[in-house]
Protein backbone atom coordinates (compact mmCIF):
# COMPACT_ATOMS: atom_id res chain seq x y z
CA UNK A 1 0.00 0.00 0.00
CA UNK A 2 2.78 2.00 0.78
CA UNK A 3 4.66 1.79 -2.47
CA UNK A 4 1.07 2.19 -4.16
CA UNK A 5 0.82 5.20 -2.58
CA UNK A 6 4.68 6.48 -2.90
CA UNK A 7 4.09 5.72 -6.82
CA UNK A 8 1.47 7.96 -7.39
CA UNK A 9 3.14 10.75 -5.65
CA UNK A 10 6.15 10.41 -7.28
CA UNK A 11 3.43 10.53 -11.09
CA UNK A 12 1.53 13.63 -9.21
CA UNK A 13 5.05 14.92 -8.51
CA UNK A 14 6.79 14.48 -12.23
CA UNK A 15 3.75 16.09 -13.78
CA UNK A 16 4.26 19.03 -11.75
CA UNK A 17 7.66 19.34 -12.03
CA UNK A 18 7.50 18.77 -16.21
CA UNK A 19 4.63 21.46 -16.57
CA UNK A 20 6.66 24.02 -13.82
CA UNK A 21 9.79 23.81 -15.85
CA UNK A 22 7.72 24.83 -18.59
CA UNK A 23 6.85 28.15 -16.65
CA UNK A 24 3.30 27.02 -15.42
CA UNK A 25 3.47 28.74 -11.87
CA UNK A 26 0.35 27.03 -10.64
CA UNK A 27 2.10 23.73 -11.26
CA UNK A 28 5.11 25.21 -9.02
CA UNK A 29 2.90 26.57 -6.70
CA UNK A 30 1.01 23.14 -6.32
CA UNK A 31 4.68 21.62 -5.69
CA UNK A 32 5.02 24.44 -3.15
CA UNK A 33 1.95 24.08 -1.45
CA UNK A 34 3.11 19.95 -1.10
CA UNK A 35 6.18 20.40 0.18
CA UNK A 36 6.51 23.76 1.86
CA UNK A 37 4.94 22.79 5.36
CA UNK A 38 6.90 19.03 5.57
CA UNK A 39 10.25 20.83 4.63
CA UNK A 40 9.91 24.08 7.10
CA UNK A 41 8.61 21.47 10.00
CA UNK A 42 10.90 18.79 9.45
CA UNK A 43 14.20 20.32 8.35
CA UNK A 44 14.78 24.18 8.06
CA UNK A 45 13.52 24.71 11.63
CA UNK A 46 14.70 22.26 13.74
CA UNK A 47 18.23 22.94 11.58
CA UNK A 48 17.94 26.66 12.61
CA UNK A 49 15.63 26.93 15.46
CA UNK A 50 14.34 29.98 14.81
CA UNK A 51 10.50 30.44 12.92
CA UNK A 52 11.90 34.19 11.02
CA UNK A 53 14.97 32.54 9.88
CA UNK A 54 13.77 28.92 8.93
CA UNK A 55 10.87 31.31 6.50
CA UNK A 56 13.83 32.82 4.80
CA UNK A 57 15.37 29.77 4.52
CA UNK A 58 12.41 28.65 2.85
CA UNK A 59 11.62 30.94 0.78
CA UNK A 60 15.03 31.14 -0.39
CA UNK A 61 15.19 27.17 -1.02
CA UNK A 62 12.17 27.57 -3.11
CA UNK A 63 13.46 30.64 -5.40
CA UNK A 64 16.29 28.48 -6.44
CA UNK A 65 13.96 25.51 -7.09
CA UNK A 66 12.03 28.26 -9.41
CA UNK A 67 15.20 29.73 -10.62
CA UNK A 68 16.81 26.14 -11.21
CA UNK A 69 14.02 23.70 -11.72
CA UNK A 70 15.72 22.74 -15.23
CA UNK A 71 18.52 21.40 -12.92
CA UNK A 72 16.60 18.91 -11.04
CA UNK A 73 17.67 14.83 -11.80
CA UNK A 74 14.60 12.66 -11.33
CA UNK A 75 16.86 9.77 -9.63
CA UNK A 76 13.52 7.72 -8.93
CA UNK A 77 12.70 9.00 -5.54
CA UNK A 78 11.53 12.33 -6.32
CA UNK A 79 12.28 15.87 -6.07
CA UNK A 80 12.00 15.60 -2.07
CA UNK A 81 15.42 14.80 -1.62
CA UNK A 82 16.70 17.79 -3.57
CA UNK A 83 14.22 20.06 -1.91
CA UNK A 84 16.35 18.67 1.44
CA UNK A 85 19.70 19.37 0.16
CA UNK A 86 18.61 22.92 -1.45
CA UNK A 87 16.88 23.69 2.12
CA UNK A 88 20.26 22.23 4.20
CA UNK A 89 22.77 24.61 2.66
CA UNK A 90 20.83 27.29 2.85
CA UNK A 91 20.77 26.80 6.65
CA UNK A 92 24.16 26.12 6.81
CA UNK A 93 24.73 29.40 5.03
CA UNK A 94 22.40 30.99 7.23
CA UNK A 95 24.98 29.76 10.02
CA UNK A 96 27.80 30.81 8.59
CA UNK A 97 26.63 34.03 8.64
CA UNK A 98 25.10 34.39 11.78
CA UNK A 99 27.41 36.55 13.49
CA UNK A 100 27.04 39.24 10.83
CA UNK A 101 23.40 39.23 10.96
CA UNK A 102 23.11 38.69 14.98
CA UNK A 103 20.44 36.23 14.71
CA UNK A 104 20.25 33.99 17.07
CA UNK A 105 20.60 30.19 15.51
CA UNK A 106 20.49 26.78 17.17
CA UNK A 107 19.82 23.62 15.82
CA UNK A 108 17.73 20.95 17.43
CA UNK A 109 17.89 18.53 14.76
CA UNK A 110 20.63 16.65 17.14
CA UNK A 111 18.06 16.68 20.14
CA UNK A 112 15.26 15.18 18.56
CA UNK A 113 17.44 12.79 16.32
CA UNK A 114 17.56 9.42 18.95
CA UNK A 115 13.57 9.74 18.59
CA UNK A 116 13.73 9.76 14.58
CA UNK A 117 13.34 6.43 13.22
CA UNK A 118 14.05 7.33 9.82
CA UNK A 119 14.38 9.89 7.31
CA UNK A 120 11.28 11.84 7.06
CA UNK A 121 8.92 11.03 4.28
CA UNK A 122 7.02 13.94 3.12
CA UNK A 123 4.24 12.94 2.27
CA UNK A 124 3.45 10.84 5.51
CA UNK A 125 1.34 12.60 7.34
CA UNK A 126 1.02 9.72 10.11
CA UNK A 127 4.69 9.36 10.24
CA UNK A 128 5.19 13.48 11.14
CA UNK A 129 2.40 12.74 13.50
CA UNK A 130 4.08 10.18 15.50
CA UNK A 131 7.25 11.86 15.32
CA UNK A 132 5.57 14.98 16.90
CA UNK A 133 4.24 12.44 19.67
CA UNK A 134 7.55 10.82 20.42
CA UNK A 135 8.72 14.07 20.85
CA UNK A 136 5.82 15.81 22.90
CA UNK A 137 6.00 12.69 25.20
CA UNK A 138 9.43 13.03 26.39
CA UNK A 139 8.57 16.70 26.30
CA UNK A 140 5.86 16.18 28.87
CA UNK A 141 7.79 13.75 31.41
CA UNK A 142 10.53 16.26 31.60
CA UNK A 143 7.98 18.66 32.51
CA UNK A 144 6.73 16.24 34.88
CA UNK A 145 10.06 15.90 36.25
CA UNK A 146 10.97 19.69 37.15
CA UNK A 147 9.45 21.78 39.95
CA UNK A 148 5.62 23.68 39.37
CA UNK A 149 6.93 27.21 38.85
CA UNK A 150 9.24 26.11 36.25
CA UNK A 151 6.72 23.95 34.63
CA UNK A 152 4.09 26.86 34.92
CA UNK A 153 6.98 29.41 33.06
CA UNK A 154 7.42 27.21 30.17
CA UNK A 155 3.68 26.26 29.97
CA UNK A 156 2.67 30.27 29.70
CA UNK A 157 5.70 31.33 27.27
CA UNK A 158 6.02 28.22 24.67
CA UNK A 159 2.54 26.39 24.72
CA UNK A 160 -0.21 29.26 25.62
CA UNK A 161 2.75 31.97 23.25
CA UNK A 162 1.95 34.77 26.05
CA UNK A 163 3.93 37.82 26.03
CA UNK A 164 6.40 37.93 28.58
CA UNK A 165 4.82 40.67 30.17
CA UNK A 166 1.58 38.56 30.32
CA UNK A 167 3.48 35.74 31.96
CA UNK A 168 5.19 38.02 34.68
CA UNK A 169 1.48 39.21 35.29
CA UNK A 170 0.11 35.73 35.84
CA UNK A 171 2.68 34.18 38.21
CA UNK A 172 2.97 37.88 40.41
CA UNK A 173 6.55 38.64 39.07
CA UNK A 174 8.49 41.14 37.54
CA UNK A 175 9.43 41.09 33.73
CA UNK A 176 12.83 40.84 34.54
CA UNK A 177 12.13 38.07 37.08
CA UNK A 178 9.82 35.66 35.10
CA UNK A 179 12.94 36.22 32.17
CA UNK A 180 15.06 34.72 35.30
CA UNK A 181 12.74 32.03 36.58
CA UNK A 182 12.09 30.90 32.78
CA UNK A 183 15.80 30.56 32.47
CA UNK A 184 16.17 28.40 34.79
CA UNK A 185 13.09 26.49 34.15
CA UNK A 186 15.04 25.91 30.56
CA UNK A 187 17.93 24.45 32.23
CA UNK A 188 15.77 21.88 34.65
CA UNK A 189 13.82 20.57 31.42
CA UNK A 190 17.18 19.98 29.57
CA UNK A 191 18.94 18.36 32.33
CA UNK A 192 15.60 15.90 32.42
CA UNK A 193 15.42 15.97 28.34
CA UNK A 194 18.82 14.21 28.54
CA UNK A 195 18.47 11.91 30.92
CA UNK A 196 15.01 10.55 29.56
CA UNK A 197 16.74 10.72 26.09
CA UNK A 198 19.73 8.63 27.52
CA UNK A 199 17.81 5.71 29.56
CA UNK A 200 15.65 5.26 26.15
CA UNK A 201 18.97 5.23 24.02
CA UNK A 202 20.05 2.80 26.90
CA UNK A 203 16.75 0.54 26.96
CA UNK A 204 17.11 -2.51 24.61
CA UNK A 205 14.93 -2.27 21.40
CA UNK A 206 11.36 -4.51 20.88
CA UNK B 1 21.57 32.42 27.13
CA UNK B 2 23.48 30.13 25.90
CA UNK B 3 23.40 28.43 22.46
CA UNK B 4 22.22 25.21 24.50
CA UNK B 5 19.58 27.29 25.97
CA UNK B 6 18.55 28.67 22.60
CA UNK B 7 18.72 25.28 21.52
CA UNK B 8 16.14 24.07 24.21
CA UNK B 9 14.33 26.82 23.99
CA UNK B 10 13.45 26.24 20.02
CA UNK B 11 12.52 22.21 20.34
CA UNK B 12 9.92 23.60 23.44
CA UNK B 13 8.37 25.88 20.57
CA UNK B 14 8.30 23.68 17.85
CA UNK B 15 6.82 20.61 20.50
CA UNK B 16 3.82 23.09 20.64
CA UNK B 17 2.50 21.75 17.10
CA UNK B 18 5.25 20.00 15.11
CA UNK B 19 6.61 23.35 13.58
CA UNK B 20 3.58 23.80 11.52
CA UNK B 21 4.24 26.59 9.08
CA UNK B 22 1.78 29.59 9.80
CA UNK B 23 -0.84 29.12 6.68
CA UNK B 24 -0.73 33.52 6.22
CA UNK B 25 2.92 32.79 6.65
CA UNK B 26 3.27 30.33 3.90
CA UNK B 27 1.01 32.05 1.80
CA UNK B 28 3.12 35.50 1.98
CA UNK B 29 5.83 33.25 0.76
CA UNK B 30 4.08 31.75 -2.23
CA UNK B 31 3.02 34.91 -3.16
CA UNK B 32 6.46 36.46 -2.79
CA UNK B 33 7.64 33.19 -5.27
CA UNK B 34 4.86 33.67 -7.86
CA UNK B 35 5.98 38.04 -8.12
CA UNK B 36 9.98 36.75 -9.06
CA UNK B 37 10.78 36.85 -13.05
CA UNK B 38 9.88 33.75 -15.16
CA UNK B 39 12.98 31.82 -14.96
CA UNK B 40 14.66 31.01 -18.39
CA UNK B 41 13.84 27.90 -20.25
CA UNK B 42 16.30 24.89 -20.42
CA UNK B 43 17.65 25.60 -23.24
CA UNK B 44 18.42 28.99 -22.71
CA UNK B 45 20.42 28.47 -19.50
CA UNK B 46 22.19 25.87 -21.31
CA UNK B 47 23.00 27.89 -24.47
CA UNK B 48 24.09 30.40 -22.15
CA UNK B 49 26.74 28.12 -20.26
CA UNK B 50 28.16 27.00 -23.13
CA UNK B 51 28.84 30.33 -24.26
CA UNK B 52 31.07 30.61 -21.67
CA UNK B 53 32.23 26.85 -21.56
CA UNK B 54 33.12 26.36 -25.11
CA UNK B 55 36.20 27.38 -27.60
CA UNK B 56 35.26 30.15 -29.97
CA UNK B 57 35.23 27.10 -32.71
CA UNK B 58 32.85 24.24 -30.70
CA UNK B 59 30.72 27.41 -29.78
CA UNK B 60 30.41 28.77 -33.76
CA UNK B 61 29.53 25.15 -34.76
CA UNK B 62 26.52 25.41 -32.44
CA UNK B 63 25.57 28.85 -32.94
CA UNK B 64 25.60 27.59 -37.09
CA UNK B 65 23.58 24.22 -35.94
CA UNK B 66 20.49 26.61 -33.75
CA UNK B 67 20.15 28.55 -37.29
CA UNK B 68 19.64 25.49 -39.29
CA UNK B 69 17.61 24.38 -36.46
CA UNK B 70 15.38 27.09 -36.82
CA UNK B 71 13.10 27.05 -33.74
CA UNK B 72 15.22 24.86 -31.60
CA UNK B 73 17.24 27.99 -29.87
CA UNK B 74 15.13 30.50 -28.50
CA UNK B 75 16.87 33.83 -29.64
CA UNK B 76 17.74 34.16 -33.19
CA UNK B 77 21.46 34.34 -33.93
CA UNK B 78 22.72 37.70 -35.82
CA UNK B 79 25.96 38.04 -37.65
CA UNK B 80 27.74 39.17 -34.40
CA UNK B 81 26.70 36.53 -32.52
CA UNK B 82 30.07 34.80 -31.79
CA UNK B 83 31.77 33.96 -28.83
CA UNK B 84 32.97 36.21 -26.00
CA UNK B 85 36.37 35.39 -24.37
CA UNK B 86 36.45 33.28 -21.74
CA UNK B 87 37.39 35.29 -18.32
CA UNK B 88 41.24 35.10 -17.97
CA UNK B 89 41.53 33.13 -13.88
CA UNK B 90 43.50 35.87 -13.06
CA UNK B 91 40.40 38.02 -12.89
CA UNK B 92 38.42 35.14 -11.52
CA UNK B 93 40.84 34.72 -9.06
CA UNK B 94 40.54 38.39 -8.12
CA UNK B 95 36.72 38.53 -8.07
CA UNK B 96 36.86 35.72 -5.71
CA UNK B 97 39.75 37.37 -3.65
CA UNK B 98 37.87 40.59 -3.89
CA UNK B 99 41.99 41.92 -4.60
CA UNK B 100 42.70 45.68 -5.21
CA UNK B 101 43.58 44.80 -8.78
CA UNK B 102 40.06 43.44 -9.50
CA UNK B 103 38.89 47.02 -11.13
CA UNK B 104 42.06 46.80 -13.41
CA UNK B 105 41.37 43.42 -14.69
CA UNK B 106 37.70 43.93 -15.09
CA UNK B 107 39.01 46.54 -17.13
CA UNK B 108 41.15 45.13 -19.09
CA UNK B 109 38.67 42.01 -19.89
CA UNK B 110 35.69 44.50 -20.46
CA UNK B 111 37.77 45.76 -23.14
CA UNK B 112 38.93 42.37 -24.60
CA UNK B 113 34.92 41.57 -24.30
CA UNK B 114 34.40 45.11 -26.42
CA UNK B 115 37.16 44.12 -28.99
CA UNK B 116 36.20 40.40 -29.87
CA UNK B 117 32.29 42.20 -30.51
CA UNK B 118 33.86 44.31 -32.62
CA UNK B 119 36.01 41.53 -34.53
CA UNK B 120 33.15 39.33 -35.29
CA UNK B 121 31.79 38.96 -38.57
CA UNK B 122 28.49 41.22 -39.63
CA UNK B 123 29.96 43.75 -36.98
CA UNK B 124 31.24 45.78 -40.03
CA UNK B 125 27.67 46.65 -40.48
CA UNK B 126 27.53 51.23 -39.45
CA UNK B 127 24.55 50.32 -36.81
CA UNK B 128 26.32 47.58 -35.20
CA UNK B 129 29.34 48.70 -35.14
CA UNK B 130 28.24 52.64 -34.24
CA UNK B 131 26.69 51.15 -31.24
CA UNK B 132 29.50 49.25 -30.51
CA UNK B 133 32.05 51.77 -31.06
CA UNK B 134 29.70 54.18 -29.35
CA UNK B 135 29.52 51.92 -25.88
CA UNK B 136 33.13 50.85 -26.18
CA UNK B 137 34.30 55.26 -26.08
CA UNK B 138 31.71 55.52 -23.45
CA UNK B 139 33.04 53.05 -21.37
CA UNK B 140 36.39 54.23 -21.85
CA UNK B 141 35.94 57.62 -21.08
CA UNK B 142 34.01 56.40 -17.18
CA UNK B 143 36.94 55.12 -16.96
CA UNK B 144 39.29 58.06 -16.85
CA UNK B 145 36.59 59.91 -15.19
CA UNK B 146 36.53 57.41 -12.34
CA UNK B 147 40.06 57.46 -12.04
CA UNK B 148 40.20 61.42 -11.79
CA UNK B 149 37.49 60.78 -9.23
CA UNK B 150 34.60 62.79 -11.63
CA UNK B 151 31.54 60.43 -10.92
CA UNK B 152 29.26 62.66 -12.39
CA UNK B 153 31.19 62.50 -15.65
CA UNK B 154 31.56 58.44 -15.18
CA UNK B 155 27.87 58.10 -14.80
CA UNK B 156 26.83 60.13 -17.75
CA UNK B 157 29.35 58.56 -19.94
CA UNK B 158 27.53 55.50 -18.80
CA UNK B 159 24.38 56.40 -18.55
CA UNK B 160 24.61 56.45 -22.68
CA UNK B 161 24.95 52.70 -22.82
CA UNK B 162 21.94 51.91 -21.20
CA UNK B 163 19.79 55.17 -22.77
CA UNK B 164 20.55 54.11 -26.59
CA UNK B 165 18.96 51.43 -27.66
CA UNK B 166 20.97 48.61 -29.46
CA UNK B 167 19.92 48.35 -33.35
CA UNK B 168 17.98 45.11 -33.97
CA UNK B 169 20.71 43.63 -35.59
CA UNK B 170 23.16 43.66 -32.47
CA UNK B 171 22.80 40.19 -30.86
CA UNK B 172 20.40 40.17 -28.04
CA UNK B 173 22.72 37.94 -26.19
CA UNK B 174 25.66 40.68 -26.91
CA UNK B 175 23.58 43.54 -26.49
CA UNK B 176 22.57 42.64 -23.19
CA UNK B 177 25.86 41.73 -21.57
CA UNK B 178 26.90 45.43 -23.05
CA UNK B 179 24.26 46.77 -20.99
CA UNK B 180 24.18 44.51 -18.28
CA UNK B 181 27.89 45.42 -17.36
CA UNK B 182 26.85 48.93 -18.21
CA UNK B 183 24.15 48.66 -15.22
CA UNK B 184 26.95 47.10 -12.99
CA UNK B 185 29.29 49.53 -13.34
CA UNK B 186 26.33 52.52 -12.68
CA UNK B 187 25.91 50.84 -9.59
CA UNK B 188 29.15 51.10 -8.30
CA UNK B 189 29.20 54.66 -9.22
CA UNK B 190 26.04 54.90 -7.23
CA UNK B 191 27.66 53.81 -4.40
CA UNK B 192 30.86 55.18 -4.25
CA UNK B 193 28.77 58.71 -4.66
CA UNK B 194 26.58 57.23 -1.45
CA UNK B 195 23.00 56.41 -3.37
CA UNK B 196 22.47 53.03 -2.53
CA UNK B 197 18.92 52.83 -3.26
CA UNK B 198 19.90 54.23 -6.65
CA UNK B 199 22.83 51.66 -6.90
CA UNK B 200 19.94 48.64 -5.85
CA UNK B 201 17.66 49.71 -8.92
CA UNK B 202 20.68 49.38 -11.11
CA UNK B 203 21.71 46.17 -9.99
CA UNK B 204 17.70 44.96 -9.89
CA UNK B 205 18.11 46.20 -13.68
CA UNK B 206 20.95 44.06 -14.71
CA UNK B 207 19.54 41.07 -12.67
CA UNK B 208 16.32 41.01 -14.35
CA UNK B 209 15.63 37.80 -15.28
CA UNK B 210 18.10 36.13 -13.16
CA UNK B 211 21.46 36.17 -12.33
CA UNK B 212 24.11 34.87 -15.63
CA UNK B 213 26.91 32.49 -15.16
CA UNK B 214 29.36 35.43 -15.65
CA UNK B 215 31.76 37.68 -14.10
CA UNK B 216 29.21 40.16 -14.76
CA UNK B 217 26.50 38.84 -13.08
CA UNK B 218 28.83 38.13 -9.53
CA UNK B 219 30.04 42.06 -10.00
CA UNK B 220 26.39 42.84 -9.91
CA UNK B 221 25.42 40.75 -7.14
CA UNK B 222 28.25 41.89 -5.24
CA UNK B 223 27.37 45.40 -5.82
CA UNK B 224 23.33 44.42 -4.88
CA UNK B 225 24.46 42.74 -1.59
CA UNK B 226 26.75 46.27 -0.86
CA UNK B 227 23.63 48.68 -2.00
CA UNK B 228 21.30 46.26 0.41
CA UNK B 229 23.91 46.07 3.13
CA UNK B 230 23.84 50.04 2.87
CA UNK B 231 20.14 50.35 3.17
CA UNK B 232 20.26 47.70 6.38
CA UNK B 233 18.96 44.62 4.69
CA UNK B 234 21.59 42.99 5.48
CA UNK B 235 20.58 39.01 5.61
CA UNK B 236 19.57 39.90 1.93
CA UNK B 237 22.70 40.78 0.88
CA UNK B 238 24.51 38.04 2.16
CA UNK B 239 22.14 35.82 0.03
CA UNK B 240 23.79 38.25 -2.86
CA UNK B 241 27.01 37.73 -1.60
CA UNK B 242 26.73 33.79 -1.40
CA UNK B 243 25.55 33.48 -5.02
CA UNK B 244 28.03 35.85 -5.83
CA UNK B 245 30.78 33.44 -4.57
CA UNK B 246 29.19 30.73 -5.55
CA UNK B 247 29.39 31.61 -9.60
CA UNK B 248 32.37 32.83 -9.16
CA UNK B 249 33.76 29.46 -8.03
CA UNK B 250 32.42 27.40 -10.57
CA UNK B 251 33.74 30.01 -13.26
CA UNK B 252 37.39 29.58 -11.59
CA UNK B 253 37.02 25.88 -11.52
CA UNK B 254 35.95 25.67 -14.82
CA UNK B 255 38.79 27.70 -16.13
CA UNK B 256 40.94 25.48 -14.10
CA UNK B 257 40.10 22.75 -15.65
CA UNK B 258 40.13 23.94 -19.51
Amino acid sequence: VQAHAQGERLGWERERVGRARTGDRRAFAEIYEAYAGPLYARVLLPKLGDERAAEDALSETFREVLEHLDRFEDRGDGIWPWLVRIGTNKALDMHRVKSRTGRALASFEGLMEPLRSAPPDPADAAEARSEHARVRGVVDNALAAINDRYRRAIALRYFEERAREDCAREMGVTVSTFDVVLLRALRAFRREWDAIVEAQAREPRS
Amino acid sequence: VTDRDLQTSALLSWSRDGGALRPDRSKAILEGLLTLPAPKTPTASRVSWLRWALSGGALAAIVALAVVGGPAADRAASPTDCAVPTPPVALLRAQVARSDDLAERMRDYRQDVFGALAGCAGSTEPSVSGWLAMADEASARADEALAAGRLDDARRAIRAIVEIPAPGNVAQDDARLIVRDAAGRLAEIELLAGRPADALAWTDRGLAGGAEHDVFSVALLVSRGRAKEALGRELEAVDDYVQAQRIDEALLERALEE
